[in-house]
């Protein structure tokens, strides 16, 4: 390279650079003063470049370069003085073997690096410093975009968007606004002539700004954050096991609009069968998404570490929690499928006849609660007096009692279809087994031969089957009735734990069935009819449904009015009406909403609006109907 | 250069283009006066009325119409006719058509309009803000309107009739009752969500009802129409013929027109009950549920058959006195709602209601709103039939403007026929 | 008239006698129509519109499928009465975690039920309320005796009704054994059924 041509090269460098200097100085400015359009703003350019219009004269290049770098010792100026010097072989080798590189570089760095700093203060400092006094005080103007608002001078005003972060999205300003459309949270900041700043609310609502004639309205329109859509890929169905072995592999993949915090699966392992159930349930897999809008989860799972036995379900489900952070934000779940470990014998058991509720539960205590009180009694033996012990103890054991004879007339009824005689039943208990004397009572009163409950029989019709654990409740509770009568309450413990199980399984054999085949039972409707006992019928006054046209009705009344207003020749506030029904119809009426939009735009532009709000009736009301009972008119 | 011979030629004819002029004249000044009939038409009627009023010298007018006059224009064409101008008109491409609009008594408002044109014309119903909707299909269409901005304008071809909406009657109560059931769950929710006010008697036993308002006696004073939906609601009606002799409006659905109580107010009989094919959607209209009650019109007093489904009557109204009776067929109706399509239950409400506004007590509202126009029918009142069309003669025709421009004609030639001559060196 | 509704996830029939049960009651105490068989429906199929009023139980998750979710809001929306009772009468269990759970999600907001509300004297006046079983007094389940059902409501009526009381367990007995009863415990359940052919 030659000397002329470094010079040049230097020389448009840094014409290049602060030309780009320029041209963030017009920007930094705009920013500042937005309402003046572009005039401003170019002024500041083209001053900047004055400063510097050095650096397109060679001339100041090389007198800049010299001044900056004393080692060339007038080099450059000579050879730009005198190109045809005859000293030019020694100037050129002297101006060659001087590094101007570094020079050049830092200048280049300022003409383009202080416009840039301008610029972020102005950004960052300045215009929110200006955005808050205008929100204190309320008399400073702002500014609109007169490039796009169809307001201007001191009625422009702008709206900044600042979606939540979680969504990534860009802010965006609106010049002149009507309307904004912005996400739920999204914050709005308000500049110009009005000034303002909001967050979306989660219902569509209207701002007013100014008063009386120069009052603005600007519709606020939230966009819900839908929920994940979740999609359990892997395992594909329903699936009976024939045993829980084996590994599982769980894929699902999660989706949405703005973006996912995590997922995971769900498992819940349900064990039992009956009326006795055990769940287990745990998470599995949990995964940040980071924010990801498509999500891909997957997991394994060994299945024989999982304790499955034979009947047990598992049920699982993926589900993804969105990335908003609100704390009402639903998160998205896939359909749950379940994996049955099959069981031996599930589809052969019997069918029984099922039994009245126990009426052991309607009882004033329960066995339980008398299990409870005992319980407390034992531990509190050492503490209490020997004859407060006695009193609780002996007092425990006469709600045994009550609740044993309770039991007694269940079984004593079921037995015999009749009211149990309690005296009997009482009477007979001091010589033989209460059991015994239980059924000994019972075959009294039907008049067949005495059984034996006790031992299984073969031809045991199903109410002695299902009464069959209750007659052994009810020996149970006998034995621990005497032991607290005779102040053991430990030793009554046992038994009154024999006797809840034996209730808990009276109550599960009364709901033994074949599964998804109920028992067919067919209904003499006949015979039934109006059987039941008429006492405490009183039927009660049925209350109105509230009309579901109401609100359309009310609706219309306003839309008509409006419409009055145009007439009348009040555009404004016809429009100001329009605005604040299609606000309030956001949520319910989208079309109609819609409609109203392009009406009011109509409207403000001054175009015809006719077919527009035509339409937005049709939205409104409907359609004309042609129902064959229109017809009529009754004459 | 034309020869003499050519100049000659040319004065010649110039003189009888002259005398030709002259005796022209001299015929239209001797000629006797013809009759003078003014014509005028759409575009110039409104100037014509007037001047026809104050002329004298008119024998008979004659309007040439395209659309009937407004109802001024009418009135005065009338007043000329019995005032003893000769007139006449004629109307050939004006359409034979009528409007009626009423407002109909359902608690959401909207309005009846009944419009009758020619099928061959584009027929559209309009208001303030803009068409509403064009009619197709036959001569005449009903249409429901939920709303109407100012007045109805139903326009056949470029033949508009304006009639205007009466106020709707103050709307009172709907008795509903019968058989406990979903068909009557959902019959008083349909009424109730469509704004209606519904007293509801529903029996649960022979003993118990389930009651809703202070069910009184039924009188129209309180209850705009009773809603029966079964023969058990029938049974247990009371008074319910004289309701409808005062103006009250009686819906009979299902059976409820098997019970003898309600016998004087039926000219028809309910058939055995019909089942839907298997495969019948419940939102299908032809059975509006799966399950029918046909009805057969009894002579003398044949109802009028609103709606036939499959060859039967499904729906029947007559008039009973000052009341109305309404019959519907359906008798599961909840499952066209419950099971119907997307919009089923708003249909099933709609339908609910208007059958009952088609028969409830409408009170009489004093009201100078024209509710009704007939436009050519109108005319023919007012004029009388229409004559053959009558051409008028253009303007350049008229006596006065030919002998004007015979006169002009003949000066013109004799000046050319002197400058001709002249121009040869003769005198 | 009414039907069991049969969904995906759990034991839908553990409470097989219930349907027979209550209808039997309804005849006993009203003239209303009823079928002499229950029926069962699935909550998958669009059958579930052809019955006003569902009942549905049982102990394991409930976990609807798309369609017997979308059935569900249709059945809701257009005004059928979904009976939900927790078989497993416990609010920690999962019966009621996912029930509830779904029910918000295809339904809306589910809240307590005064127990002054239209239901509990439809037919029989219940003034305290829902009426305890055997369940909530023997302390099984969550040992709760909860003073309330809980309802969603539409347009001011229960379309869904919750109960944590096993009324399943209480009322899954064959209807000829109510003559055993000095009181006849289903007289709750026609109260239900009764409201919602009438309300």
């Amino acid at each position: 390279m030659t000397v002329a041509q470094r010079i040049e090269a230097t020389r448009a460098f840094l014409a290049v650079t602060t030309l780009i200097g320029a041209a963030v100085v017009f920007v930094a400015v705009r920013g500042l003063q937005p309402n003046f359009g572009g005039v401003l703003p170019a002024a500041a350019a083209l001053a900047s470049v004055w400063v510097c219009r050095g650096v397109f004269v060679r001339r100041d290049v090389v007198l800049w370069l010299e001044s900056r770098l004393p080692e060339l010792r007038y080099s450059l100026v000579a050879l730009h003085e005198d190109p045809k010097s005859r000293f030019r072989p020694a100037l050129e080798a002297r101006a060659l073997a001087t590094d101007v590189r570094r020079v050049v570089a830092l200048a280049g760095l300022r003409l383009v690096g202080v416009p840039a700093a301008i610029l972020a203060v102005t950004q960052f400092a300045v215009l929110p410093f200006l955005a808050r006094s205008d929100a204190a005080d309320g008399s400073r103007t702002v500014g609109h975009d007169a490039r796009r608002g169809a307001a201007s001078g001191r009625d422009a005003f702008s709206a900044i968007i600042k979606p939540p972060s979680y969504t990534r999205i860009a802010i965006d300003t609106i010049d002149d606004p009507t309307a904004i459309a912005a996400l739920v949270g999204s914050e709005i900041r308000f500049i110009g002539a009005h000034t303002d700043r909001v967050t979306m609310p989660r219902r569509p609502t209207v701002l007013r700004f100014g008063a009386g004639a120069s009052e603005r309205l600007v519709a606020l329109e939230p966009r819900a954050d839908s929920s994940p859509h979740v999609v359990l890929s892997l395992p594909a169905r329903d699936t009976v096991l024939p045993n829980a072995s084996g590994v599982l592999t769980l894929s699902a993949s999660a989706r949405d609009d703005y973006g996912i915090a995590s997922g995971w699966f769900e498992m819940i392992v349900s064990s039992g069968d009956g009326e006795s159930f055990k769940f287990r349930d745990a998470i599995i897999a949990r995964t940040a998404a980071n924010g990801a809008r498509d999500f891909q989860l997957s997991a394994s799972i060994r299945l024989d570490t999982l304790g499955l036995r034979p009947g047990d379900i598992v049920h699982l489900r993926a589900v993804a929690r969105d990335a908003n952070p609100a704390s009402d934000a639903e998160s998205g779940n896939s359909e749950t499928r379940t994996l049955r470990v099959y069981r031996r014998g599930e589809s052969d058991s019997v069918e029984i006849e099922a039994l009245p509720p126990p009426e052991v539960g309607k009882s004033e205590l329960s066995q339980r609660m008398l299990i409870i009180m005992t319980e407390k009694l034992v531990t509190q033996s050492r503490s209490l007096a020997r004859n407060a012990f006695v009193t609780e103890s002996r007092s425990i054991g006469t709600e045994q009692t009550r609740l044993r004879k309770r039991v007694g007339q269940i079984i004593f009824t079921r037995l015999t279809g009749e009211e149990a005689d309690e005296d009997a039943v009482e009477a007979m208990a001091d010589t033989l087994s209460p059991a015994d004397a239980l059924l000994k009572a019972a075959s009294d009163a039907t008049g067949a031969g005495a059984a034996n409950p006790l031992e299984p029989a073969e031809g045991d019709s199903p109410v002695i089957a299902v009464n069959r654990p209750l007659l052994e409740a009810f020996n149970a509770m006998w034995e621990a009735e005497r032991r607290l009568g005779i102040s053991e309450p430990r030793q009554a413990l046992p038994y009154m734990r024999s006797a809840l199980a034996a209730i808990q399984r009276a109550r599960a054999a009364e709901r033994v069935y074949l599964r998804g085949r109920p028992p067919k039972i067919v209904l003499d409707i006949v015979r039934i009819r109006l059987s039941g006992k008429k006492d405490g019928i009183n039927p009660g006054e049925r209350s109105p449904r509230a009309s579901a046209v109401a609100a359309l009705l009310e609706r219309h009344a306003r839309f008509s009015s409006a419409l009055q207003l145009l007439a009348n020749d009040s555009a404004s506030a016809a429009i100001d009406s329009l605005t604040l029904l299609r606000v309030e119809a956001l949520t319910d009426q989208p079309a109609f909403a819609s409609a109203l939009s392009t009406a009011v735009n109509d409207l403000r532009s001054g175009r015809d609006a006719t077919l527009s709000l035509g339409a937005a009736r049709r939205a409104l009301v409907g359609l004309p109907q042609r129902g064959s009972n229109s017809r009529w008119r009754g004459q | 250069m034309p020869s003499r011979v050519d100049r000659w030629r040319a004065e010649r004819a110039l003189r009888l283009v002259a005398f030709a002029s002259l005796m022209a004249w001299i015929a239209n000044a001797a000629r006797p006066a013809l009759a003078r009939v003014d014509v005028a038409t759409d575009s110039s009627l409104n100037e014509a009325l007037p001047r026809w009023t104050r002329a004298a010298n008119v024998d008979s007018v004659h309007a040439q119409l395209d659309t009937v006059p407004d109802a001024a224009g009418i009135a005065w064409l009338g007043a000329l006719a019995r005032g003893g101008v000769g007139m006449s008109w004629s109307g050939p491409g004006i359409p034979a058509m009528a409007l009626e609009a009423f407002p109909s008594a359902e608690p959401a408002g909207g309005v009846t309009v009944l419009a009758g044109a020619p099928a061959a014309s584009v027929r559209v119903v309009s208001d303030a803000l803009g068409p509403l909707d064009t009619l197709v299909g036959g001569p005449t269409s009903a249409v429901r309107f939920a709303s109407l901005e100012g007045g109805v304008t139903f326009t056949s071809g470029i033949q508009p009739a304006r009639v205007g909406v009466a106020p709707r009657g103050a709307t009172r109560r709907v008795l509903v009752t019968g058989a406990a059931g979903w068909e009557a769950k959902f019959v008083v929710a349909a009424l109730e969500e469509a704004g209606w006010m519904v007293d509801a008697r529903v029996f649960i036993s022979p003993d118990h009802d389930v009651t809703q308002g202070a069910l009184a006696a039924l009188d129209t004073a309180r209850y705009s129409a009773v809603v029966l939906l079964d023969s058990a609601g029938a049974e247990r009606a009371r008074g319910v013929e004289r309701f409808v002799r005062d103006g009250g409006g009686v819906v009979l659905a299902g059976d409820a027109g098997l019970s003898p109580r309600v016998a004087s107010l039926m000219s028809w009989r309910v058939l055995k009950r019909e089942l839907a094919p298997l495969g019948t959607l419940a939102g299908d209209t032809s059975w509006r549920g799966l399950s029918r009650l046909p009805l057969q019109p009894t002579s003398p007093a044949r109802p009028v058959v609103l709606e036939r489904r499959g060859g039967r009557a499904t729906l029947v109204a007559r008039r009973h006195h000052g009341g109305r009776v309404v019959a519907l067929a359906y008798d599961q109706t909840w499952r066209w709602r419950m099971a119907g399509g997307d919009s089923s239950r708003v249909e099933h409400r709609a339908w609910w209601s208007r059958v009952v506004a088609g028969v409830a007590f409408r009170s009489v509202a004093s009201s100078d709103v024209t509710t009704g126009a007939a436009p050519l029918a109108s005319l023919y009142a007012a004029l009388g039939p229409p004559s053959p069309s009558v051409r008028a003669l253009p303007l350049f025709l008229s006596p006065s403007a030919l002998s004007n421009a015979l006169g002009v004609l003949l000066f013109a030639a004799l000046l050319a026929e002197w400058w001709l001559r002249r121009a040869r060196g003769a005198r | 008239m009414w039907a069991t509704a049969q969904y995906e996830s759990g034991d839908w029939d553990s409470a097989p006698l219930v349907a027979i049960n209550l209808t039997d009651s309804v005849a006993r105490y009203t003239s209303l129509r009823v079928s002499a068989s229950p029926v069962i429906v699935s909550l998958g199929s669009s059958d579930v519109l052809r019955y006003p009023f569902l009942f549905l139980t049982g102990h394991l998750p409930v976990r609807f499928t798309e369609a017997e979710r979308a059935n569900v809001r249709a059945f809701v929306d257009r005004g059928g009465f979904l009976f939900v009772d927790d078989h497993n009468h416990d609010i920690d269990g999962v019966f009621h975690k996912t029930a509830t759970e779904e029910l918000r999600r295809t339904c809306g907001a589910i809240a307590d039920l005064p127990n002054n509300h239209e239901l509990y004297s439809t037919l029989f006046r219940f003034p305290d309320g829902p009426p305890t079983t055997g369940h909530e007094l023997n302390g099984w389940g969550d040992n709760l005796v909860h003073k309330n059902l809980q309802a969603i409501l539409r347009n001011g009526r229960v379309v869904v009704l919750y109960s944590s009381k096993d009324y399943s367990s209480e009322w899954s007995y064959h209807p000829e054994n109510k003559r055993f009863q000095a009181i006849d415990n289903t007289r709750f359940g026609v109260n239900v059924i009764v409201y919602a052919l009438t309300r």
